[in-house]
């Protein structure tokens, strides 16, 4: 019903954006230059991500310039920001919440707007609300899926392995966690939470009930670094680990170096590319399930900055910037990877993108005079992976 | 029985280090789970083997040219690039040993590399690394699109070398290498002899641009060795901002800490007892979860400060002993 | 001898003063390159531009300066990125419990007793404990590290703030002025420390030849001890003009610092064996270089993965050209 309602949804909006595209066929957006700032230098997100924003190129007028961030270093993200105003951008799309408060300050003198993308911006959002969200140069931030507030990931990842239980022969029923620090990813905690107390409820009816290693803050808090080999001494007996810390090589080369890839089942968000040959049925099928942020989110900041530029806002754009939470696909089975591989996530190619340089201009208020801020933002939290298939 | 009191010499090292981590961590609830030790697992040898071979390989290579009066900043920028192209290699043909062939012949092309830039270029041996490893890092995002490589380490037919008992033997290539080039090789000798007195080395005939070329084939030789476990064990990817000099910095404590254990035996027994003792400390650090993070930073420095200190003081010890046995025998 | 003389005076003395200045005209060409790179491609933006050349490379000039004396005597100091990060946490932490103005002075007395304490240390336990000056340096790389990432998971958060407006001018104009006055002001200070007063003679004999300055009479380990205790006050003022930039500061703050310094020295004509070469000049020509280069590869809309081997290839042209020794055996 869920699928249904997601899939009506998507289909009345791309109906709208149709229609968009006909009426707005005349209209030439204005010359536009967007630097973009990744808080890492390559990897599939990367790739990806530039291949969409250049296929949108000529369709919205828009040139990118690309930067990279640190992820740690305030004073050098300024930088990095002041570089890309010297070289002329009238837009800064940004996926990383460090030294924003100086970043607004400067984008605001120089007349530039800043968007958000893969980046909840929950520091601002908690400490800087007002000088941040409510600056007229700050648009909003597309997370990377939920906002800290909206979190739903514990539910996917017992459902995720729920859906593994039922068609594997040697059920899971001993699993541990993996996290970030709370006070870089507030949502991962949550989400633990939310696992934790949904595996509670399963048990009370369960057949085989799931034992959860409680969260550990020594062990299962990954300060950014690999996990230590010692996690597996730590947690012994555990069949599966329930990774809410992005990125598979946080974990799992310390499975293969401590050789438990083969014993341990991991359900984790971040693709970072070779998990596929230890997917499912393949392999050492050490991967169960692979959450990853569609990069067409990207969407989002890029058509919020160009309707600022344009001169052109939508009717129910609201006052205070937001934060939208956004479509994961949930890789899940043989099946679900077999469709996921076409995505531009995984290809790089453009041509395999959900949208068409087209359908993103009718998502533009001065594309398409009917498209509004409210239909971008559900499209943009529907995408599932059957989208993909399409 | 001097032998005998060479072995256990050198071996007092990463027994002391075993016995006082036993000591720490047995008297610690962290390291107990559900009532078991876990220091004492067979984890712990198979850890500290693994990660031991790692850093005898980078140590080795980084003590060959400090040895020769040459501290190569460009070593860790060597092993990362040739790692990234070994492991591509070896994905595209599912090969491990072309991938090992790879890594070595990467290895030393870039050592040479680093070599030539040297000798003809004329500039000091610091500057000259770091523009080499600034060439090398800036060229990881060049090859195979900047991508690195992600999948090698987790194919366990492909990273056979980064695995027991295979890593074994691209770790026995580089203590070869090490011993035949120092030991076995004239210009391993005339290396010593440069490394004493550089001019009066090269007035007595030695041939330095020789020596040199010589000595970074031997150094790609186990940086490549280095490569194919690193590549065998961990995601590669790019780097930039001379972080690879981090990486390397990561692997050369044992190698200060070798120079002073094989004072009882020779200078590559030394390193390889400080890498074992080293992982030793390193696991009973993970045991009490003191292995990433700020206290491990600090108990770092506070050990580097302390052995230094120690091994910087030691002929004033010896000499205070001797005196002490002196004014005794008098007595 | 004679003949050498005569050989020279026969020469264009165009001819003689390029070669004797070879290095500095090199060092000098690079950063006038990157200066009419900057004024090409700065296009409509160039007053702005400017401003962000200016307000990124003042902490480096500043901490390059100071570490002039240093490398003076062929040491390093691997251990200024972690100083400086500890240092700014340490003021956002002063300035947010004490607040106002007054916390802002003690935040940063505070720091400047613990970087003068640093640099004794770095100068003086070094020569106690017979150690080369790296291990020190070492250690206190260690300890800043461990003691950066404490600071900062006591706070629970990723990056702890002040408001810019407690630490600078809110006025742009005045807030670059103010840089301009404090770069100027470290560099007299330190021109003058180094070309006029012994510690700038002492600290380059002991880089040329420390027991030939050392059989002099000159007290070597007191004047390494106030070397880095100099690193150490302009350490501390370049953390603080760091902060004035963000007003904040996280676990990385700091980070690449170390090297940053010791590439722009040497893009600036600075031997790192040290020694009478040693100039005062590299830390700004060198500093301005590498900031305007960064600028001018993101202006020029250089690919991102093609900027760090550009930049590879110009600092390996730079050196070749700057740092060559001429004859002799091959230099350590």
């Amino acid at each position: 019903m869920k699928k249904f309602t997601k899939s009506l949804v998507a289909l009345m909006l791309v109906f709208m954006m149709a229609l968009g595209c006909l009426s707005a066929a005349s209209a030439e957006p204005k010359h536009a230059k967007i630097g973009v700032a990744f808080y890492q230098d390559t990897g599939y997100a990367v790739v990806a991500t530039k291949a969409y924003l250049e296929s949108l190129s000529d369709a919205l007028n828009v040139e990118f310039v690309y930067a990279v961030l640190t992820q740690t270093d305030e004073s050098a993200n300024l930088a990095t920001i002041q570089n890309l105003i010297s070289a002329g951008v009238d837009g800064i799309i940004c996926t990383m919440d460090l030294g924003t408060n100086s970043i607004i300050e400067e984008c605001e003198m120089a007349g530039v707007y800043l968007a958000g993308y893969l980046c909840d911006y929950d520091t601002s959002y908690t400490q800087n609300f007002d000088r941040v969200f409510k600056s007229e140069y700050f648009l909003g931030t597309a997370t990377d899926g939920q906002n800290p507030d909206d979190t739903t990931i514990g539910h996917t990842m017992l459902s995720s392995l729920l859906e593994y239980n039922a068609r594997a022969e040697k059920p899971l029923t001993h699993v541990s966690m993996a996290i970030f620090p709370t006070w870089a990813f507030p949502s991962q905690l949550f989400g633990a939470q939310q696992f934790v107390e949904d595996v509670e409820e399963y048990n009370k009816t369960a057949e085989n009930p799931i034992t959860v290693d409680p969260l550990d803050e020594e062990v299962d808090v990954l300060m950014f670094s690999p996990m230590n080999t010692t996690y597996f001494s730590k947690h012994p007996g555990i069949e599966g680990i329930i990774s809410f810390a992005a990125g598979t090589s946080f974990v799992y080369p310390t499975m293969v170096q401590a050789g438990m890839d083969k014993d341990i089942r991991l359900f984790t968000t971040g693709f970072e590319g070779g998990e596929e040959n230890n997917f499912g049925t393949k392999g050492t099928m050490t991967f169960q399930q692979n959450m990853v942020s569609a990069v067409e989110s990207i969407t989002y900041p890029l058509v919020l900055i160009l309707n600022k530029i344009n001169g052109v806002d939508f009717p129910d754009m609201p006052e205070t910037a937001e934060r939208i939470s956004t479509s994961q696909f949930c890789i899940n089975s043989d099946e679900d990877l077999d469709v996921f591989v076409h995505s531009i996530y995984y290809t790089g190619n453009a041509a395999d993108a959900m949208f068409t340089p087209d359908q993103v201009l009718a998502m533009t208020a001065f594309g398409n005079p009917d498209a509004t801020y409210a239909g971008l933002r559900d499209l943009l939290a529907h995408m599932t992976i059957e989208d993909i298939a399409k | 029985m001097k032998i005998i009191k060479k072995t256990l010499l050198t071996l007092l090292f990463p027994a002391l280090m075993f016995l006082v981590m036993l000591a720490i961590t047995a008297s610690s609830d962290k390291c107990y789970v559900n009532g078991q030790f876990i220091f004492l697992q067979p984890d712990m040898v198979r850890q500290v083997l693994i990660n031991a071979c790692m850093t005898i390989c980078v140590a080795l290579a980084i003590w060959l040219q400090l040895k020769n009066g040459r501290f190569d900043f460009s070593a860790g920028a060597n092993m990362i690039l040739s790692a990234i192209i070994a492991g591509n290699v070896g994905l595209q043909t599912d090969s491990p040993i072309l991938a090992l062939l790879t890594a070595v012949a990467v290895s030393i092309v870039l050592s040479c590399f680093t070599a030539s830039m040297y000798i003809f270029g004329r500039v000091p041996i610091i500057i000259t690394t770091i523009g080499a490893t600034l060439l090398f890092e800036s060229l990881t995002y060049l090859v195979y699109g900047g991508t690195g490589v992600r999948a090698f380490y987790s194919n366990a037919h492909l990273a056979v070398f980064g695995r027991l008992p295979g890593i074994f033997l691209p770790t026995g290539i580089a203590i070869a290498a090490f011993v035949i080039f120092v030991y076995f090789t004239t210009q391993g000798r005339k290396g010593k002899i440069l490394s004493n007195n550089q001019t009066a080395g090269v007035n007595i005939g030695i041939n330095e641009k020789s020596n040199i070329g010589a000595s970074y084939i031997f150094t790609g030789i186990i940086l490549g060795m280095a490569a194919i476990i690193y590549v065998s064990q961990n995601t590669v990817t790019p780097q930039s901002g001379l972080s690879t000099s981090g990486i390397m910095f990561s692997y050369i404590v044992p190698v200060f800490m070798g120079m002073f254990i094989g004072l009882a035996s020779c200078d590559v027994v030394g390193i390889i007892i400080a890498a074992i003792g080293m992982e030793i400390l390193n696991y009973g650090l993970n045991c009490l979860n003191l292995g990433a993070g700020g206290w491990q930073q600090i108990i770092m420095g506070v050990f580097v400060l302390g052995f230094y200190s120690f091994s910087g003081q030691l002929g004033n010890i010896q000499a205070w002993l001797a005196r002490l046995k002196k004014n005794k025998t008098e007595a | 001898m004679s003949t050498k003389t005569n050989t020279a005076e026969k020469q264009n003395p165009f001819l003689v003063f390029l070669g004797k200045h070879v290095y500095d005209i090199a060092a000098y060409a690079g950063l006038a390159v990157t200066l009419i790179l900057f004024l090409i491609f700065g296009g409509k933006r160039l007053s702005y531009n400017a401003q962000t050349v200016l307000q990124t490379s003042a902490p480096t000039i500043i901490i390059a300066l100071g570490a002039v004396f240093v490398y003076s005597m062929g040491y390093m100091d691997v251990s200024v990125g972690q100083q400086v990060g500890v240092y700014a946490i340490l003021m956002i932490m002063i300035i947010n419990a004490v607040g106002g103005v007054l916390g802002v002075v003690l935040g940063f007395l505070a720091v400047l007793a613990l970087a003068l304490l640093c640099g004794a240390f770095n100068g003086a336990v070094a020569v106690w404990l017979k150690l080369p000056s790296i291990v020190t340096s070492l250690f206190l790389m260690f300890f800043f590290t461990g003691a950066q990432l404490l600071l900062m998971e006591s706070t629970g958060t990723n990056s702890i703030s002040v408001p810019t407006s407690l630490l600078r001018p809110a006025d742009r104009d005045t807030y670059n002025l103010v840089l301009i006055i404090i770069i100027v002001v470290v560099t007299l200070v330190v021109t003058y420390f180094s070309r006029f007063t012994k510690l700038g003679k002492y600290t380059r004999g002991i880089g040329a030849n420390e027991t030939a300055t050392a059989q002099s009479g000159v007290n070597t380990t007191k004047w390494k001890v106030i070397a880095y205790m100099a690193f150490g006050v302009c350490v501390a003022l370049g953390s603080y003009v760091m902060l004035m930039r963000t007003g904040s500061a996280g676990k990385g703050t700091g980070t690449g610092y170390a090297m940053d310094i010791m590439i722009c020295l040497i893009l600036g004509g600075m031997p790192l064996s040290g020694g009478m070469k040693s100039k005062v000049s590299s830390a700004l020509v060198g500093t301005l270089t590498y900031v305007l280069l960064t600028n001018d590869l993101t202006t020029m809309g250089v690919d991102l993965n093609m900027i760090n081997f550009v930049k590879a290839l110009i600092f390996i042209v730079i050196i070749l050209i700057t740092c060559r020794k001429r004859g002799g055996v091959l230099p350590r």
